[in-house]
């Protein structure tokens, strides 16, 4: 009878373990509701979930590619948040043409910028590229929102 | 012995619970694709591609913010019907239905029309119901912030949320022809109300935004055409095709240039100086505008 409380005991310690880990996670959901509360007044378009592993030493940091649409004579935001779960801080850059546009990072600084604003003047296709810093793993959601016609 | 098996089951119990945990919705609201709506045969497009060329098709938030910006009046009259929603009984005319009644949602939230929203949104629930993504309109919510008329922009939000989840789920689950469709749908209902506000107030900007639709229905095109083996997308494209045509006599110029970049109040800001410019003519555009009306109204009056 001991012997079946203590399996119990153990059964009840470990679901409580597990469920308390998951409630502690943080998901992609909770880093879209963060992220779009932090792009202040713009209004929600998109949202766009990034999740890669760690560069092998020597390797070009990982990084994932999403299309999207932009219009002329719009202000668009582009918010980044990276979850705290993971340690690589999110990287974002906009290629309009093959050619950089945007990017929330400033390599004279080394600043990380949590939001940056486009000003679009050419409707098309664009590239959103997201790698982390120093090619570490993390996870990260991209806001595109819209702050105003021009 | 069987203490220590009950002791795996007991530990490992939680394990298998919290691994479904975080797709409980998905797994819970999963069915069966029926055959008569699943993907049939080889996609010649791929997976990534469909999703890109999807992505690339902009938000009817843009289109509704543009009309707003403009000082055009609100008019119902430009909607689609929400009385008779019933009519629409097959997957095919229900996604299409779905898209075109997103972007009437877009337009009824930019001018705060939240008395009107709940017609749309209890529709778009019936529709979400019938192609089985309701699990992703949060109907529940949506209403009482349109019946209180109140957090307009969690409502916004929620809305362009619930449309974009949707659209994933069914792209992520073998059904892209119904996203397809909800894509074709939103956008020849965002072009007939640009062309409407266009008729009764010809500003430019909404000529060139009508203009410019050229790159996105090229994507359109090559999106629907995945599908045309189905009898009913072949009819959407042949549709769709005499705009199509009208589109390539649109020319749409690039002038270079270098971005600036500057920061405001803390936030980096980009200027972007290549521009694009959109030439149509005046009759170009009045057969756009007459074809796009022709389009919606048969969808519609299917």
């Amino acid at each position: 009878m001991k012997k079946l409380s203590i399996i119990i005991f153990l059964g009840i310690l470990a679901f409580a373990f597990v469920n308390v880990q998951s409630a502690q996670a943080q998901t992609g959901e909770e880093l879209v509701n963060i992220c779009t509360g932090l792009a202040d007044d713009a209004t929600y378009l998109k949202d766009y979930t990034v999740k890669l592993s760690g560069a092998a030493p020597g390797e070009d940091p990982p990084s994932q590619k999403k299309s999207l649409m932009l219009r002329k004579n719009t202000q668009y935001r582009f918010t980044i948040c990276s979850s705290r779960d993971h340690p690589g801080r999110g990287i974002l850059k906009v290629y309009s043409s093959s050619k950089l546009l945007v990017s929330n990072y400033v390599p004279a600084t080394g600043k990380i910028f949590h939001s940056v604003d486009l000003k679009c003047q050419k409707t098309g296709p664009y590239h959103l590229w997201v790698e982390f810093e120093d090619g570490k793993e993390g996870l990260a959601v991209v806001i595109l929102s819209f702050v105003k016609k021009l | 012995m069987n203490g220590k098996f009950l002791l795996y089951i007991l530990i490992a119990l939680p394990l298998i619970f919290s691994c479904k945990s975080s797709n409980d919705r998905k797994a819970d609201d999963e069915f069966q694709v029926p055959d008569s709506v699943a993907n049939k045969g080889a996609l010649e497009v791929s997976d990534e591609a469909m999703e890109n060329i999807t992505e690339n098709i902009s938000s009817h938030i843009e289109t509704a913010a543009l009309i707003k910006n403009l000082n055009a009046r609100f008019s119902r009259d430009y909607l689609a019907p929400t009385d008779d929603v019933d009519r629409y009984n097959t997957n095919f005319e229900q996604a299409l239905i779905l898209g075109i009644y997103g972007a009437d949602m877009g337009y009824l939230n930019m001018y705060n029309k939240t008395t009107v929203a709940l017609d749309y949104l209890s529709s778009i629930r019936k529709m979400a119901n019938s192609i089985k993504v309701g699990q992703f309109f949060d109907f529940t919510t949506l209403h009482r912030l349109a019946k209180n008329n109140e957090e307009l922009d969690s409502l916004m939000y929620i809305t362009q949320r619930n449309f974009n989840q949707m659209d994933q789920y069914l792209r992520e689950n073998n059904r892209s022809n119904l996203s397809t469709l909800m894509v074709a749908g939103g956008w020849i209902e965002g072009l007939f109300l640009s062309a409407q506000v266009y008729q009764s107030k010809p500003d430019p900007e909404l000529r060139e935004a009508i203009g410019e639709q050229k790159i996105i229905l090229g994507d359109l095109m090559i999106l629907m055409r995945n599908f045309e083996s189905d009898p009913d997308f072949k009819r959407l494209i042949e549709d769709f095709n005499d705009i199509h045509e009208l589109y390539q006599d649109v020319t749409i110029t690039i002038e270079q240039g270098e971005p600036t970049r500057k920061v405001v109040d803390g936030r980096l800001v980009i200027e972007q100086n290549t521009r694009s410019m959109v030439n149509v003519s005046d009759e170009l555009l009045e057969k756009i505008i007459k074809e796009s009306v022709e389009i919606r109204n048969k969808i519609i009056n299917q």
